[in-house]
Order: structure tokens, then sequence, then C-alpha cells
């Protein structure tokens, strides 16, 4: 048994203060990803989080076995689908620009705004594959039960979203030296 | 930086009273469930105290408990639920 599951387990029964570890455990890689998700609007990806984290305080006596990790990514994802629909932040395949509050550090390098905007353009599906298997380290098994889509489907996201993020890198590189 | 080194690093985010934040709320959410169990088993035993004929529940107990303490075979067994309790514990400490 992980530590993880070992302090949901105390969570489930009642003990509040192990599921505040579990919290300053995994916060950052939680907002991290729905960081990029929200194309770096860090306002609504601390609300998102603050708000997975409390779903899964309620459900917590549901949560098995399995990567604790994942399963607060499932419940986040989720969430950020239906906040995206809510607020109509975008279509599923609508390319927009980078959020204008990103953060100045992550504006620093040319390359790197090119990569965080054509990786902003990426329909969420893609961003979250994408993140949650090169980034967080989660094998495509733990990925696609997070995403709630077959294991088929998580690889075709996962190609799909790294050749688009080349091609649309490779436009952005010649539209600059034109 | 390429494709590679962009989506494998997640720049870590400070908790900056996050954890904190959210650990209020934690625990506003826990006295709220608090308050309503036992707000559900105070209006239960009210309940109880109004249906319930409790004198003659009394009484009836009142006949009851001295045949009880009086009968062998409820000792006995009273006796082997302590015995095997006490076993089990000294067992436990092995």
């Amino acid at each position: 048994m992980s530590e993880s599951d070992f302090l949901a387990r105390e969570a489930a029964a009642g003990d509040a203060a192990a599921f505040g570890v579990l919290v300053r455990q995994h916060q950052s890689k939680l907002r991290g990803f729905l960081l990029r998700m929200t194309r770096g609007n860090h306002a609504l990806a601390d609300d998102l989080a603050q708000e997975t984290f409390l779903e899964a305080f309620r459900k917590i006596a549901q949560y098995g076995t399995g990567s604790f990790f994942g399963w607060l990514c499932a419940i986040a994802y989720s969430r950020y689908l239906m906040e995206a629909r809510k607020r109509k932040l975008e279509s599923l395949d609508e390319a927009t620009e980078l959020a204008d509050d990103a953060p100045e550090a992550e504006r620093a390098s040319i390359v790197r705004i090119d990569l965080e905007k054509a990786f902003a353009r990426l329909v969420p599906a893609q961003r979250a594959a994408l993140t949650m298997c090169f980034a967080l380290g989660m094998s495509n098994e733990e990925a696609a039960t997070a995403l709630n889509v077959p294991l088929g489907t998580l690889k075709s996201h996962v190609n799909r979203g790294r050749e688009k993020l080349a091609a649309l890198l490779d436009v952005s590189r010649i539209r600059a030296v034109s | 930086m390429n494709i590679d080194d962009f989506l494998s690093q997640l720049p870590p985010v400070a908790d900056d009273g996050f954890s904190q934040r959210v650990m209020g709320r934690v625990h506003a959410i826990t006295r709220r469930r608090m308050a309503f169990t036992v707000a559900s088993i105070a209006a239960c035993v009210v309940v109880a105290l109004l249906i319930l004929p409790l004198h003659a529940i009394g009484a009836e107990l009142g006949l009851i408990i001295p045949q009880i303490a009086s009968s062998a075979a409820l000792n006995l067994a009273a006796a082997i639920i302590v015995v095997t309790i006490l076993a089990e514990r000294q067992f436990a400490r092995l």
C-alpha cells in the first residue's frame, strides 16, 4: 500500500489531518496540471484545484486502490470540463491564444512562449493526455482511467497532440522568419 | 527548449497558503457534518421519547432484569464472553 493510499484510508476514517497531508503532497502537481488545462489562468486553476480537493474529501470513502493522484486528476479534469462548458471558455476544438495573466517567468523565453501558445491551441483532451503522460509521469493506463477514455483513445490523443504541437511550432517559426 | 523538454516539465507551484485555505473549507465541511449528525440524533431521541411508552417499558425492565441476573445459563454465557475477550487480548500481546 502506498503512502497516499494509507493517508486516504485514514482520511476516510475521519482523520482530517491525514487529508491535509495529501493536500500538501499533491497540490503543486495538481495546480500545475490545471494551470496547463486553463492555459495559464492562475485564479481559475486555483479555484478548480480547491474544488477538486473538496470533492475528493467528500468522496474519499469511494477511493479504492491504485493511484490517488490519478483519482484526483480524474476529478480535476471532469471539473475543468464542467467549468469550461459553463463559462464557455472554449469549444472542444477551438484555437485561442494564451491567457493574459500567464506568469512573467514563463514568458521569459521566446521559445517557451511559442510552446505555451502552441500547447494552448490543443484541444483539452490532448492537453490533459500530454500533461499526464509526460509531465506527471502517469502510465498510459492511469491517464486513460483519469480521462475516462479507452487506452487506444488516450494513445491517439497523445500522438495527435504531439504532432499538432510540432506542426504549430513549425508554422510559428516560419511566420517569425518571414 | 524542444517539445520533449517542454512536455516533460511542469513548473512547481508554491503553496502560498493554498493548503491552508483548502483545509479551512474541509474543517467547515467536517463541522457541518458533525452538526447534522448531532441534530439528527437529538431529533431521533426526542421523537423516541414522545412516541415510546417509557413507563410501561421501565416496568417491564424492572421485572425482567432480576430474572436475567438470577439465570445460571445467562451468567455462564456472560462469563464465557468475558474470558474469551481477556484471552484474545493476552494472545494479541504475544
